[in-house]
């Protein structure tokens, strides 16, 4: 059994670039972590060895670049957890999970429709909910200056930043 | 070589065919066929949003549709001759919805039902990016059914219009409210 501090640990090692601990009475989650893009599939399959499951995949686009959140929930314990990835918008590359969670192909499947991400090793990455022909850039990838930096989007909650070059990116250094 | 034919909605093509008229023009006897139409519409079973809620209700016991004639919901496009387009039509599923039209026999009839596939509705805004604002884009729409979305009654006097293109008279008495 792994509490929310467990997790953080289990992350803090991972190499997580920050950790953020969430008030879930107003936000639904109780911890998350910002994850460097290599530590995503051993984090999952730790996180599903546990008894997690995958709830969804979301996407939103910040100055910074994308910001790709994982929500996993678990039935033996209460609270829900938040891998987040950060990917740049240029290359929107990301390891697929399918291989820890199947289902996750149709949730990345629907990301890679609306913000163009590309989930290396999804067996199927066709269109799931757009036509394949939709012309134009992916629906819902912001114009320029229509964007805000990750720290004005409330998804740090309590945030311990541990590398100084994400922090220093995000405006959070110290 | 003919022109390129002009794609109205992002490489949706638009319905080719059309409904011609009849190669045996015998009045007397066109119109005993056009009352027995009228007064049998087969309809498909087809929905794409919540207006086929309203379709579904219109079907049933308190608001029977029956009592038109109109209530043979057919599974199949082939054996019908109205196409009611309930709902929302995105531009993933607008090229079915053509291809359903093209495959009903003459002669067919379309409802537009609810403001979704007469204009967009509520989905029209700058920027959207799924949706075909208007199926009459598309195909030949012969009524429109307002409302978000219509209530049974609205689809009722929707099968009384098309009965009233089928014959050239309404068959029903009109409720008072809107004779006033």
């Amino acid at each position: 059994m792994n509490g929310p501090e467990q997790w953080l640990n289990d992350w803090r090692k991972a190499g997580a670039l920050s950790l953020s601990r969430h008030d879930p009475a107003k936000e639904g989650i109780t911890v998350s972590a910002f994850l460097p893009a290599a530590a995503l599939i051993s984090s999952a399959e730790k996180l599903g060895q546990a008894g997690y499951t995958l709830l969804d995949i979301s996407a939103l686009e910040a100055l910074e670049g994308l910001v790709v959140t994982y929500h996993f929930d678990s039935f033996k314990e209460p609270g829900r957890l938040a891998l987040r990835v950060l990917v740049s918008p240029r290359k929107p590359a990301l390891p697929s999970l399918y291989s820890v969670f199947q289902g996750a192909e149709w949730h990345e499947r629907e990301a890679a429709d609306f913000f163009g991400l590309v989930f290396e090793n999804n067996p199927n990455l066709i269109p799931l909910l757009l036509p394949d022909d939709l012309p134009g850039p992916p629906p819902l990838r912001k114009k320029n200056g229509a964007l805000s930096p990750i720290s004005k989007l409330g998804l740090l909650g309590q945030a311990e930043i541990i590398d100084p070059g994400f922090g220093a990116a995000c405006g959070l250094g110290e | 070589m003919a022109a390129p034919e002009k794609l109205l909605v992002d490489g949706i093509r638009k319905a080719r065919s059309r409904v011609e008229p009849p190669i045996i023009n015998l009045k007397p006897v066109n119109w005993f066929f056009d009352l027995n139409r009228a007064m049998s519409i087969w309809p498909v079973t087809f929905g794409l949003a919540c207006c086929a809620i309203e379709m579904m209700a219109v079907s049933m016991a308190r608001f029977d549709i029956a009592r038109f004639g109109a209530e043979v919901f057919r599974p199949s496009v082939r054996q019908a001759d109205l196409l009611m387009v309930n709902g929302t039509v995105t531009k993933k599923m607008a090229p079915a919805v053509v291809r359903l039209y093209e495959q009903m026999p003459a002669p067919k009839y379309v409802m537009a039902c609810g403001n979704c596939s007469i204009s967009g509705g509520p989905f029209k805004f700058e920027g959207q990016y799924g949706l075909v604002e208007g199926i009459d884009q598309l195909i030949p729409v012969d009524v429109y059914i307002p409302g978000c979305p219509p209530r049974p009654e609205a689809f009722l006097e929707g099968i009384f219009k098309v009965q009233e293109i089928i014959t050239g008279r309404r068959w029903w008495p009109e409720p008072k409210e809107m004779i006033s």
